[in-house]
């Protein structure tokens, strides 16, 4: 993965050194120290807008325990009602800038130390006025009347790739490079472009030693600088959020063809400028990802924590084909759904059936275990998923029973969750294989036909009619008593089979007390009957059971087996 | 040339890529280093101290192919470590990428100790526990044979993983998916890489269909096997 980044880095090489270890500032407005050369006077500060060319900044991420790297820091407004911990952030703000000048542009930082507490007090001004979250401080030097910003001032920019390979000079040794496998002076250095790789956290790798990092993953100048660049990229133009985190679209070619790459990465750049979120774009962005053939991408989904990055997952070498697909079948399902309110099946809407798992929770593990089954086509365990889904519909249906009103989410999730298993079979994930149907009638078997791949068994097939009919005892119940005590029979949607097996029963006493016991319901409870006959001793899953019922009680108002008033009360 | 082949497989198995610390993930396939190492613990070979890999040495003279006999499959797992050596009984959570069910053929030609290696693979011997990866993920190994090998001339189905090298030719072919890996190929006493290399593996175990190839490519055979060494 690495070296595919290095790669991008070095085929998007920038015009000047410089800009490749210069970070994308991300806040429109900023403050800047005005300090006047000749005569060297500090000559106060201002908001000042951030220019179009961000590197002029030379601002790079100095969060943690970075210090002195660039002449523009970070300044948090977090803490901005307590004016004592303000001024704290403030000094520690100032004093990072003042560690970029120490021992080198030794005046200025001189300058800074003497005027601190004027420029504290004019920051502290400033920034009760500032709606921004975080906003950044930087310097701007007048020389013969003009404002020169960081990087169009040469010592500064000299100072500036200085301290960016200052580690790597100070503790380099003559080694093979990790990257490019040549022998010459390598450093280990690759944590400061990625913390992942961090040797500082002792205990989080077996035998991890600080002192070992250079054995480990020695890297030289010019591999280390494509590094830096590449990452930049990365996180500047290849980069979606995803679910609250973020998700790191690499991509590589099989065959080497710099200008096919450059093609690649200008259209990813392109697509995640106009849409940021891959999980509500999802199917916009795999269409427009899916456009190359002969390009293959790693997706890293990242956790981002302060400095610190953690893999949540890595897939590597999805292709261009696999993304195709994933794009047609999330279309066919839908049509073949005929529902306009349910979306097409994509990560966000599994996301919502898992419960929106944040990080680092059991479910999100399970969840990103499906996301790598899905563009990995690898096989994810049926009975997991439905757990997830039954668990969701539960609670919809709970609050159905408890608030005693019309509320439907539970059918909609249970809609969202027959699209997801349609569409992940036939994406492979799941391996459902079509069954036969032996018992005739027309209108049943044009349904079931259908859906083949999960109407694969009689039991389903008829577990779901007993569903239907169970559907139709409520709605029946909710028409005439606007309640619908028949809910409480179904065991908060934990039955197994011999308690379905017995709602048959009572679902046809209660038909007939309402009065609505006519031909076509006569037709469903006979082909029920007539499956259940025919169904061998199965071993489905509480969940899987429940979850074919549940389909039943959500289509038991459309067709085709909703049915006339008329024909009801025959 | 002769060459010892045997199966290993585990429950899971980790081959860390050098730059994940913090979470950890996984090569498809156990580098040189890594099967080096098994060997070396299946003939009872001993390092002066951890930071020592002077057992290297002795398969300074092998060469080495692998194959992976099932897909590559991956899962993330949650893990406790605890710093014991410090004596702060520190706990650090840290997702791993594990292979799941791996099992590899690994074929080694003559060295040095190759017929102690035949008799311990062949009786199932091993000094020290053998494992993919990390202590935890033991290893079984079973012993497939010895045999001859015979240079073989392209097109032909590669079934080991390859080593990547100029002015190679692969037919790609239907459901196949290459992953590229790029590790540390051989060290020094000290730990300190050597030699890098880059190799393509197919990761649902599908052979290669190779065109033009600058190394040698050997068959078994007994085995209706092409291979070719990864070093």
């Amino acid at each position: 993965m690495l070296t595919k980044i290095i790669k991008i880095g070095h085929l998007m090489r920038p015009p000047d050194l410089y800009r490749n270890f210069v970070q994308q500032v991300n806040t429109e407005n900023g403050l800047a120290l005005f300090i006047n050369l000749a005569p060297m006077e500090y000559r106060g500060i201002r908001i000042i807008e951030t220019p179009n060319e961000n590197h002029l900044l030379l601002y790079c991420d100095q969060r943690g325990q970075v210090s002195g790297k660039s002449p523009t820091v970070n300044l948090t407004l977090k803490n901005k009602k307590s004016a004592e911990k303000l001024k704290e952030d403030i000094q520690k703000a100032l004093q990072k800038m003042r560690n970029f000048f120490e021992g080198e542009v030794e005046n200025i930082g001189a300058l800074i130390e003497e005027n601190s507490e004027k420029i504290i007090q004019e920051i502290e001004n400033i920034l009760q006025n500032m709606n921004e979250k975080s906003t950044y401080l930087t310097i701007i030097i007048i020389q013969d009347n003009q404002e020169l910003r960081p990087a169009e001032y040469e010592p500064f920019k000299q100072l500036f790739l200085k301290k960016a390979f200052s580690k790597a000079t100070e503790t380099s040794v003559n080694g093979v490079c990790h990257f490019c496998g040549e022998s010459k002076a390598v450093s280990a250095t690759v944590n400061e472009v990625f913390t992942f790789a961090t040797f500082d956290k002792p205990g989080f790798c077996p035998s991890l030693k600080k002192e070992d990092a250079i054995k480990v993953l020695p890297i030289c100048e010019e591999c280390k600088t494509n590094l830096q660049n590449g990452a930049n990229v990365l996180r500047k133009d290849l980069s979606f959020n995803f679910l609250g985190n973020k998700l790191w679209v690499i991509p590589s070619l099989v065959v080497e063809d710099e200008n096919a790459l450059k093609n690649v990465i200008n259209k990813i750049k392109q697509v995640s400028n106009e849409l940021k979120d891959f999980a509500k774009k999802e199917k916009t962005i795999e269409q427009a990802l899916c456009d190359q053939d002969q390009v293959h991408y790693d997706f890293l989904f990242m956790e981002m924590n302060q400095s610190q990055q953690r893999i949540e997952l890595h897939l590597t070498e999805i292709s261009p084909t696999r993304l195709r697909q994933l794009v047609e079948v999330a279309q066919e399902v839908k049509q073949k759904m005929d529902m306009e309110d349910i979306p097409e099946p994509t990560l966000g809407l599994l996301w919502y059936l898992y419960e929106k798992p944040t990080s680092r929770s059991e479910e999100r593990k399970e969840y990103l275990a499906l996301v790598r089954s899905i563009f990995q086509a690898e096989p994810y365990n049926l009975q997991r998923f439905l757990w997830y889904c039954m668990r969701r519909i539960r609670k919809a249906a709970q609050e159905y029973v408890s608030n005693d009103r019309e509320s439907f989410g539970w059918r909609k999730l249970t809609y969202l969750s027959f699209a997801s298993i349609l569409y992940l079979n036939q994406i492979g994930v799941f391996n459902l294989k079509k069954g036969e149907n032996k018992v005739n009638s027309d209108e049943l078997s044009a349904f079931f036909d259908k859906y083949p791949e999960f109407f694969n068994e009689s039991w389903k097939k008829a577990v779901f009619l007993t569903g239907i009919l169970a559907g139709k005892v409520l709605s029946i119940q909710y028409a005439k008593r606007q309640a619908t005590p028949f809910f409480k029979k179904l065991k908060g949607l934990k039955m197994n089979m011999q308690d379905i097996q017995g709602l048959l029963a009572e679902i046809r006493n209660k038909l007939q007390q309402y009065g609505s016991y006519g031909q076509r319901i006569d037709l469903l409870m006979k082909s029920a009957a007539a499956y259940y006959l025919e169904s061998a001793k199965q071993k489905s899953t509480v969940d899987e059971l429940n979850f074919v019922f549940t389909l039943g009680l959500a289509y038991s108002n459309k067709e085709p087996f909703k049915i006339e008033e008329v024909e009801e009360n025959e | 040339m002769k060459v010892l082949v045997f199966d290993v497989f585990g429950k899971y198995a980790i081959f860390r890529r050098s730059y994940t610390t913090t979470s950890s993930t996984s090569y498809c396939f156990p580098p040189r280093t890594a099967i080096c190492g098994l060997l070396g613990a299946i003939l009872g070979i001993e390092n002066e101290t951890t930071n020592s890999s002077k057992h290297l040495r002795t398969f300074d003279q092998a060469h080495i192919a692998v194959r992976s006999l099932k897909p590559v499959r991956k899962v993330n797992l949650s893990t406790n470590y605890i710093d014991t050596r410090s004596g702060h009984n520190q706990r650090t959570q840290i997702l791993l990428e594990l292979i799941k069910s791996p099992a590899y053929r690994v074929y080694i030609s003559e060295f040095e100790k190759f017929e102690q290696l035949k008799y311990h693979l062949e009786n199932k011997i091993s000094i020290f526990t053998p494992y993919l990866g990390q202590a935890q993920m033991i290893a079984d190994f079973s012993y497939i044979g010895c045999f001859q090998i015979t240079q073989a001339e392209p097109p032909l189905e590669l079934h080991t993983v390859m080593k990547i090298t100029g002015g190679t030719i692969i037919e790609p072919q239907r459901d196949q998916i290459l992953i590229k890996e790029q590790m540390v190929l051989n060290m020094d006493d000290e730990r300190r890489p050597t030699e890098v290399a880059s190799y393509w593996i197919e990761k649902n175990a599908k052979p290669l269909k190779i065109l033009r190839y600058s190394k040698p490519i050997y068959s078994i055979n007994e085995l209706g096997e092409n291979i070719c060494w990864i070093d």
